[in-house]
């Protein structure tokens, strides 16, 4: 039971409202970058808000179902390599099924599960994924910017290429935003443990491995 | 354990999706998507009236009895139109030469109701060699007919404010029973093919 207002809850909610409101929907989908950028990517906001408020509420069935959320990773990844379709993005413009299917599907089955999986997931993964996100990004930048037909028939090919503009300053901004801390966090331990294995190889030729302490 | 059902579970259930969503992974686009539907399902197009270069008025349902191939455009299109017409043209001349230019037909139809005259039409005719007879420029001659021939053929026409239109260019091939059979890229080597194919198989 929710004792308190659960404020992550709330303000998930209600950016969900306001992206399905009529007028904001039309206005969002009139062009193909805010279509992408701000609808389907606020969507998924709306429930990885409404998934950090359900932490604590669901630990315990995460704890047996999506044991270093996996499953939450598998979900995640299904449904958002459904809406990468340029055709998902054109039908639910043309079929009202599958507009509510973007509306249900990009807050509950995307947002939602990777805000319940993140924090179960280990270093390396969450490594491996950024690095997958970039190499997916630049990737549809170029396809967007380079493609010589209109990938969607609903939109204008000048709209295709400033899509593929924004992806490529968002893979930009994130390797930024993601990599210069990394040269600001001290050494591993086991990346001094490594040095020093070597620097006694080098010494007597030996190939030992000691802990420091 | 409970872990591993679950995400068996979903990853069944994604790839299902996933499969759904691409027709079998054949598809990504809605082009892609239109192109393979009337390829398994032909459509029979709607037998609409439709003005030509000359002013006469005709059905689309005359073209019944031999294939047909149709494109959209509109006139005063600089671009992708003119490729088109210079791809009608070449096919045109294919088939004059292989002397059977009197069992298949040629029609472009122009989507820009409010500027395509006759007189432009004809222009455009002119330009690129389509004789009125075997090749013909023609419009719907009321929006109602238009929006239809859209629907049918999958065309979407969007308004662009530097040249005009924008619309997704392929040539379509209308079988003898007068369905769409068949959607190509706009070339005259993709059009050949499938023409030759529908002759062959009459």
């Amino acid at each position: 039971m929710l004792r308190r207002v659960n404020a992550p809850i709330v303000a998930g909610v209600a950016l969900w409202i306001v992206l399905a409101l009529p007028f904001v929907r039309v206005g969002l989908e009139a062009r193909l970058v805010t279509h992408v950028l701000v609808q389907l990517l606020g969507l998924a906001a709306a429930g990885y808000l409404i998934g950090i408020g359900l932490r604590p509420h669901l630990a315990r069935a995460m704890d047996r179902w999506n044991q270093y959320g996996a499953a939450g990773l598998a979900l995640v990844i299904s449904t958002g390599a459904i809406w990468m379709l340029p055709r998902a993005i054109d039908a639910s413009l043309d079929s009202g099924l599958v507009a509510s299917a973007k509306f249900v599907s990009l807050p509950l089955l995307l947002g939602v599960p990777l805000a319940l999986s993140w924090p179960r997931f280990g270093t390396i993964l969450r490594g491996f994924l950024k690095a997958n996100f970039l190499s997916m990004t630049i990737f549809f930048g170029w396809l967007y910017i380079a493609a010589p037909v209109r990938l969607c028939n609903s939109y204008l090919i000048d709209d295709q290429t400033l899509l593929g503009t924004a992806f490529l300053l968002i893979t930009a901004a994130l390797s930024i935003l993601w990599s210069v801390p990394l040269f600001f966090v001290p050494s591993q331990p086991n990346e001094r443990r490594t040095m020093a294995a070597s620097k006694d190889s080098a010494e007597d030729g030996t190939y030992e491995l000691r802990p420091i302490h | 354990m409970r872990t591993f059902v679950a995400t068996c579970l979903v990853l069944a259930a994604g790839l299902a999706a996933f499969t759904w969503a691409t027709d079998g992974f054949r598809v990504a686009t809605a082009e892609g998507a239109r192109r393979l539907a009337v390829a398994e399902h032909p459509v029979t197009v709607p037998d609409v009236k439709l003005e030509d270069m000359d002013g006469r008025v005709l059905q689309l349902s005359q073209y019944q009895g031999r294939p047909l191939l149709v494109d959209f455009i509109y006139t005063t299109c600089p671009t992708v139109c003119q490729d088109l017409g210079q791809s009608f043209g070449e096919i045109l001349e294919v088939q004059r030469k292989q002397g059977r230019e009197n069992d298949i037909a040629l029609l472009s139809i122009s989507f820009d109701l409010e500027n395509d005259t006759p007189e432009l039409m004809r222009h455009f005719a002119e330009h690129h060699g389509a004789d009125g007879k075997v090749w013909t420029i023609a419009r719907p001659t009321n929006a109602a007919d238009l929006q239809a021939l859209l629907a049918t053929f999958g065309v979407k026409v969007l308004p662009d404010p530097l040249v005009g239109f924008q619309h997704n260019v392929a040539i379509h091939l209308v079988d003898s029973q007068g369905r769409l059979a068949r959607i190509v890229d706009p070339t005259t080597d993709a059009a050949l093919a499938v023409l030759d194919q529908e002759v062959d198989r009459l």
